[in-house]
């Protein structure tokens, strides 16, 4: 059985947290950059939008 | 309940608003024929034969192929999306050796078995419904894609063998092997997804400008030119756009089935597994869900350069309300996530150290409100420009929700990695009605989706090439007030469907398990 979550707290996202699941938090972090500019080349400079 | 009522208060103002206010503003009344009645004029392009009615009114024809391809798409999809779903899961098994992943693999696979006669049956109708309702559109676009047709039968034949060795198979042949049949499954459906996709993409974006047939032979056209006619410029981003919608589908209906069968099942065992089942469907769900903005602007960017006048039509003018609607029932989608994760979660977001997660999970609700207003704002309206809708602002209400999505994305993936720290089996009301109502609205999005596509090219079959035979007599696309009953009666036909389907192919804990 796990420990018990009162005595964790924010190990959920801290120092509990294994490797693989690390990564995937980098994947999202780079996700969202790779989203940011595709919206801003596409949304804002080639469709020009108002 | 008070949130899920207020969702549902919200959904139905929306759709009350849209229909009686903005589609009207938005000349969305007006028929694309009517509209483009000097372009069809001027189209050197005759149905020969004569128009075969079939007593449903001027969009008779248009509406049986809706209910038959709008509906073939959602049981095509439960393959294109739910087949790496299922591979997926078994890998989560072996990795695992949680008992719950294969129970749930396999209920998934015999789920696809059982219904794949359902989508065949529903796509073969579309065929015979083109060939006599549009026969001479039925001509061209075979005669056009025969090679990736018949590639499409091949892989149809190819897709049959993995699924169905896939679960007879299962633990008669070693794990290596069997997962090998299950993404060959997988793999075997993109590829035939893709090779219809070629025509269904072409239809918005043909390869050329017009249909200029060469001699008789293997070849019935230039190899260049049939090249541009089958991978065109919308091939490629419908395909990858229709993958993540398909997973994100596939995803939220699992979670809807899982809250169906916790309310069905009395037994505890039953109910801490189909509440997991529900938050590992979310997890698919939103996966898919965070990918279909950033493709879509691909998508839509494509066609503004290929097809700018669709582009401007369902953009800027009289389909724009189509739009409205996707991304309206999209930000709804993402609020009852979030209130799904909100109550589901409580528990392990309200332990000492992590009260700061929840408080920022109900910032979340309230941010996704906002976009949501943002994003249902309509831009050109018969009085003129609604200063707030502007694309700019959508554009950053967009990027938002994504943010918010993959964080919940996250959020979802810790709650299962760490399932002891959740107390599964004792779901608030909330949330799993939030679950069912993810279900519903993934199933209405795929739907409105498809009509987007198709209504883009109205008054076409073919943009520019083919009317739709009948001309003003016969107007497309299809009303939007009988869009909405075909809507309703599709969702109603398939949530039965898939229901009493699950209630077969189901399998239940006999015991408790570890979690």
């Amino acid at each position: 059985m796990d420990e018990p979550a009162e005595k964790r707290g924010d190990d959920l996202l801290g120092r509990g947290m294994p490797g693989w699941e690390k990564a995937i938090w980098a994947l999202i972090a780079v996700y969202v950059v790779i989203v940011l500019l595709v919206f801003w080349y596409l949304g804002w400079s080639q469709l020009g939008f108002p | 309940m008070k949130k899920i009522a207020a969702i549902l208060a919200t959904l139905a103002v929306f759709l009350i608003v849209l229909v009686v206010f903005i589609i009207p503003q938005q000349g969305g009344l007006i028929s694309s024929t009517s509209q483009q009645a000097s372009t069809l004029a001027r189209a050197d392009y005759n149905e020969t034969l004569p128009i075969q009615e079939v007593d449903l009114g001027t969009s008779g024809r248009s509406i049986f192929i809706a209910v038959v391809m709008l509906s073939h798409v959602l049981f095509a999809n439960l393959h294109l999306g739910g087949a790496w779903v299922a591979a997926g899961t078994e890998t989560a098994f072996l990795r695992s050796r949680k008992q719950r992943y294969k129970r749930l693999a396999r209920s998934i696979t015999l789920f696809n078995v059982i219904l794949f006669s359902a989508g065949a049956t529903f796509a073969i109708a579309g065929v015979l419904f083109f060939i006599s309702l549009y026969p001479a559109f039925a001509a061209e676009a075979f005669h056009i894609y025969w090679w990736p047709l018949f590639a499409e039968a091949i892989l149809f034949a190819f897709e049959i063998f993995f699924l169905y060795t896939y679960w007879f198979s299962w633990d008669r042949i070693s794990s290596s092997w069997h997962q090998a049949l299950g993404y060959g499954y997988a793999v075997s459906v993109f590829f035939q997804t893709l090779m219809i996709n070629t025509l269904a993409s072409g239809m918005l974006t043909p390869g050329a400008a017009e249909i200029a047939w060469g001699a008789s032979g293997i070849l019935t056209m230039p190899a260049t030119a049939l090249q541009g006619w089958w991978f065109n410029a919308t091939t490629w981003v419908l395909q990858f756009h229709r993958v993540a919608a398909s997973i994100s589908f596939f995803g939220f209906l699992l979670a809807m089935l899982g809250m169906f069968h916790y309310l069905d099942r009395k037994d505890p065992a039953s109910k801490t597994y189909w509440d997991l089942v529900g938050s590992y469907g979310l997890s698919w769900g939103l996966l898919g869900l965070v990918f279909q903005p950033l493709i879509g602007i691909v998508f839509m960017y494509t066609i503004f350069r290929n097809q700018p006048s669709a582009f401007a039509s369902i953009m800027l003018g009289s389909r724009a309300w189509e739009m409205i609607l996707v991304v309206g029932l999209l930000s709804v989608l993402f609020i009852t996530v979030l209130v799904y994760l909100y109550d589901r979660k409580g528990k392990i977001l309200k332990v000492p150290g992590n009260e700061k997660l929840h408080q920022l999970f109900r910032i979340f609700i309230v941010i996704a409100a906002i976009c949501g207003i943002v994003l249902v704002q309509p831009f050109t309206m018969a009085f003129g420009i609604n200063p707030l809708g502007y694309m700019s602002y959508k554009l950053v209400a967009l990027f938002v929700l994504i943010v918010i999505g993959v964080i919940a994305f996250g959020i979802d993936l810790i709650m299962l990695r760490e399932p002891g720290k959740v107390e599964w089996g004792a779901l608030s009301d909330t949330s799993r009605y939030a679950g069912i109502l993810a279900g519903v609205l993934g199933i209405f999005i795929i739907i409105v989706m498809g009509y987007v596509r198709e209504s883009a090219r109205s008054p076409w079959i073919i943009y520019g090439i083919v009317p739709v035979p009948g001309g003003q007599s016969h107007p497309t696309p299809i009303p939007a007030y009988q869009m909405f009953v075909v809507w309703a009666v599709i969702i109603a036909m398939v949530m039965t469907i898939f229901w009493f389907t699950s209630k077969v192919t189901a399998e239940h804990p006999e015991k408790a398990e570890e979690v």
